[in-house]
């Protein structure tokens, strides 16, 4: 991995370089937004956008997020504060573009129960689990450096690396200690046809590796020593957590496709196509046994499409995008042994396919923005989000379904106060279940874990926020740059019936600060 | 120009279509099982009452009982390992079978029915979890008639036997099978007696203490938890006299050693490991049957310990005490002697470690005589005879009233 560490931090430099002293530009207080308005690729899987970014910037920025309340998903806590530190920066030299960020993230999460992974996919059914509510810290380390190279009039070469490394550790028994790594490679290529048209392609191939050892200190409490093995919607097999450890390897390959045609005056569009297979394959034991924990194995379909009609004073962006996801978990049926040194041996007699999980979501997303000079005076967007699960646990047939449409919508307005930049913003966003089952009553953790874990994904919900940031360009010692404050406050709130979650919410509160060169 | 575009085209295509393939008959499905029943050749089938014949998956420890047609029985099952049970009565005698199979297709289990041993002696409860913090000499063994007529404790032993501790025995063949010799650990202890000098009369019992003291007596320090039973009118002490810190007690006859492997007392495992009671035929003294070296067997594998092995055929009960944690039990008895298993947890209740728990396990009471003589249940399937679980212990004290 130190090769790949080294190329890395080869693409980060340049990026993080600051641009030589000179005027301040305008165009990097709401660089954000002139970064999505100006590049058309912004969004996309593929790294030759680099080229297509509009401008040079470097930012540092520093944020604090205060979580709180019981409408909390698995694996959230109760309370959570997360501390971030980051760096990005985009560098041009001649026809090489380089893009790239080192970020830093404390996390210090309150009341935390069922899971301890890092890198892990979300949806993978194969975890392990104890059901004691525990404080955990976590700390993660990211870097991100892209190179995009104009070979000539027609060709674009890019690559684009990420490294993530993390570690997660909990105090109260039983003690998961959590330690991740995940690196990958994201190559492009794009190829002109003509001034408005031209074909785009990238692949993603990645890898992680993570492993979870739990102790226990204080073996007389309750329930301390009792690990779950997670199996999905399944009854999870029972070990004793004292010692115990697992290793998840995991890699990921795929591919987009994109077909673009650009006209930032008039009317643009880019249209991609992916697919992605991701496999993880958990061991546990370490070295004292080698035991199965389940294989999961995903592919996933996506199509995006960005329309953008634009004007000198008004850009209009229309994105739409679908998601199809299926996963399949593989259980083996491992049985115990004692070889003739007296060491413990388990034996596969049996593989199959207990958890499939077939998953679609589509968004469809509107947004204008009033121009005044180069950036937006206001911005204001409506979305609409339609998502349906459907997992089946085999061959029990315990199944869990469940629907969503959301519609969301958000106003920008920026107000400029002599040199400052005063920005207020509103959101909303309104859940609506669609339908709901879960059929889960032979699983022993149903009441204690699937069910409520379910209603908390399922539910209906309504959620607002209110945003502020103060930006002033400044200097020191005749180095320009752009100091930022900024805070947003939200709140979410659970609209249904479960009684487990009935007048909960959840709120939020963030502050940041931060300097643009 | 084109050609790139088709090129491009063409490979993307390709990734689609490998990613569609679709593997539902890889699904984990439930196999068709038959068990056929096998009888001894005297009784016949229809002869057996209070049949029962359970399916145990051995990963996950759910139990399925089935019902039996026409001397058949049939079940959907999940794949897996599974120990198939059955046991039942005829006017004479108990039977029960125990067999060991996987089911990872449609097939059919012959499951043959065998007539249990027992003189009458029988555990009435045991007490081996021990307390807070790490105080195991508390344990106690109580030994009850549960026949109509006289029963001598001369020469009969009292034995742990070798494995459990959540894994399989180190003693089972490549197959799992048990071996027809149990082997000992820790300390085999013994009633001293040369015939009838401890006779036990019916519906009366025995405790049997590890140290014969008051223990709920003992002076606690932070971490310590009392000790819910006082021994010191135990009618035994087991006393290891190689053990400095082993005490006798006045006025309470120590039992005696006849082989010892290894612990500072007799202790079977915190969290449960299989007992016998065990009588040797007429003519074998104890000491006779110790001095014989054909009676030994090396620790397989390690070879660790020299280790004293009793023939099932001699013991007279035995109940398969096992780790409580579901996937991880594993029996040291053969179905003769226990076809099922049982398993103290701890105080939070199933799937914790019965370890310091302060709980024991007792035989439920199957009926009550006329006269008052509490009959406990006996049928050599210790997953139906005992309470699983445990409870508060009850030494010397017989309930009044029949359990479910």
């Amino acid at each position: 991995m130190a090769p790949f560490k080294s190329l890395l931090l080869l693409f980060i430099f340049p990026s993080l370089c600051f641009a030589q002293p000179q005027q301040p530009d305008n165009r990097k207080l709401q660089y954000e937004d002139f970064l999505y308005l100006n590049n058309l690729l912004f969004e996309t899987k593929n790294p030759i956008s680099i080229s297509y970014q509009p401008l040079e910037v470097t930012n540092f920025d520093f944020n604090y997020l205060s979580r709180k309340g019981d409408f909390k998903r698995i694996g959230e806590g109760k309370n959570e504060t997360i501390l971030n530190g980051k760096i990005y920066g985009i560098k041009k030299i001649d026809r090489l573009s380089f893009e790239g960020g080192i970020e830093y993230s404390n996390a210090k999460l309150n009341d935390k129960k069922w899971t301890n992974t890092l890198f892990v996919a979300d949806d993978n059914p194969f975890f392990l689990s104890d059901s004691i509510a525990s404080d955990v810290n976590s700390e993660k380390f990211n870097l991100n450096g892209g190179l995009s190279y104009l070979l000539n009039k027609k060709w674009i070469v890019a690559l684009r690396a990420i490294y993530n490394v993390g570690s997660l550790a909990d105090q109260t028994d039983p003690r998961p200690k959590t330690k991740g790594i995940q690196f990958t490679l994201n190559p492009g290529i794009n190829y002109r046809l003509n001034d408005l048209l031209s074909i785009g392609a990238s692949a993603n191939i990645g890898w992680m590796s993570e492993s979870t050892a739990y102790t226990v200190v204080n073996t007389s409490e309750p329930n301390v020593n009792t690990l779950f093995l997670q199996k999905g919607l399944g009854s999870p097999e029972i070990k004793n957590a004292i010692g115990y450890k697992r290793e998840y390897d995991g890699n990921q390959w795929g591919g987009n496709i994109q077909f673009i045609r650009e006209n930032l005056s008039s009317f643009s569009n880019v249209f991609d196509l992916g697919v992605l297979h991701s496999k993880e394959k958990a061991k546990d034991g370490g070295t004292d046994f080698d035991y199965n924990g389940g294989d999961y194995k995903a592919t996933t379909f996506t199509f995006a499409d960005r329309i953008r009609l634009g004007s000198k004073q008004l850009v209009h962006n229309l994105s739409m995008s679908a998601l199809y996801k299926k996963i399949d978990g593989t259980w083996y049926i491992q049985t115990q042994s004692i070889d003739k040194d007296g060491n413990t041996i388990w034996g596969i007699k049996d593989k199959s396919i207990v958890h499939k999980d077939n998953s679609i979501q589509a968004y469809l997303l509107y947004r204008m923005d009033l121009l005044k000079g180069e950036n937006p005076h206001l911005s204001w967007s409506v979305g609409g989000k339609y998502l349906n699960s459907e997992i089946k646990q085999y061959p029990e047939l315990y199944k869990q379904k469940y629907s969503l449409m959301s519609f969301s919508g958000n106003i920008t307005k920026h107000i400029i106060i002599g040199k400052s930049l005063l920005t207020f913003g509103i959101d909303g966003e309104l859940i609506q279940n669609l339908s709901d089952e879960i059929a889960v009553s032979g699983s022993k953790l149903a009441s204690s874990f699937l069910e409520p874990a379910f209603r908390a994904i399922s539910a209906s919900a309504y959620s607002g926020g209110l945003s502020a940031s103060y930006k002033r360009p400044m200097k020191l010692s005749g180095y320009p740059f752009i100091f930022s404050i900024y805070t947003k406050a939200s709140l979410e709130k659970y609209n249904d019936q479960d009684k487990n979650y009935k007048k909960t919410d959840r709120k939020a509160i963030h502050f940041g600060v931060s300097l643009v060169f | 120009m084109y050609k790139k575009t088709f090129y491009l085209l063409s490979l993307f295509t390709l990734l689609f279509v490998t990613s569609c393939s679709d593997d539902d008959d890889d699904v984990a499905k439930n196999y068709e099982v038959s068990i056929e029943l096998v009888t001894p050749e005297s009784i016949a089938l229809d002869k057996i009452s209070d049949l029962k014949v359970v399916a145990v998956n051995v990963t996950t420890g759910s139990e399925t009982t089935l019902s039996l047609t026409d001397g058949t029985v049939k079940t959907e099952l999940t794949a897996g390992e599974y120990n198939f049970r059955a046991s039942g009565n005829t006017d004479d005698f108990k039977l029960n079978g125990l067999i060991n199979a996987s089911v990872y297709e449609n097939k059919v289990v012959r499951l043959t029915l065998n007539i249990v041993s027992g003189n009458g002696l029988i555990f009435k409860e045991v007490y081996y979890t021990g307390v807070m913090a790490y105080y195991w000499k508390d344990g106690f063994y109580e030994i009850y008639n549960n026949s109509n007529e006289v029963q001598y404790l001369d020469g009969v032993i009292l034995g742990i036997v070798d494995g459990g501790f959540g894994a399989p025995s180190p003693w089972a063949d490549e197959d799992g099978n048990l071996p027809e010799r149990y082997p000992m650990i820790n300390h085999t202890v013994y009633f001293p007696g040369s015939g009838q000098e401890y006779p036990l009369e019916p519906g009366k019992s025995v405790i049997v203490a590890t140290v014969a003291i008051n223990h709920s007596a003992r002076e606690l320090t932070d971490e310590d938890t009392a000790s819910p039973v006082d021994l010191s009118n135990a009618d035994w002490n087991i006393y290891i006299p190689t053990q400095a810190s082993d005490i006798q007690v006045s006025g309470i006859p120590n039992t005696l050693v006849a082989y010892s492997t290894w612990g500072l007392d007799f202790m079977p495992r915190v969290n449960g490991q299989a007992l016998i009671l065990a009588k040797l035929p007429e003519g074998t003294t104890v000491e006779s049957f110790v001095a014989n070296p054909d009676n030994y067997q090396k620790t397989p594998g390690t070879g660790l310990w020299n280790q004293l092995m009793i023939p099932h055929e001699y013991v007279i009960d035995g109940v398969d005490f096992v780790y409580p944690m579901e996937g991880q039990q594993y029996k040291t008895l053969l179905a003769t002697e226990d076809v099922g298993m049982t398993w103290v947890y701890g105080n939070d209740g199933p799937g914790t470690e019965a370890s310091y728990s302060g709980k024991s396990i007792r035989r439920k009471v199957a009926g009550i005589t006329e006269d008052g003589m509490v009959i406990y249940k006996d049928t050599n399937n210790s997953s139906e005879d005992f309470i699983l679980g445990g409870q508060t212990p009850t030494p010397g004290v017989h309930p009044t009233t029949i359990d479910d």
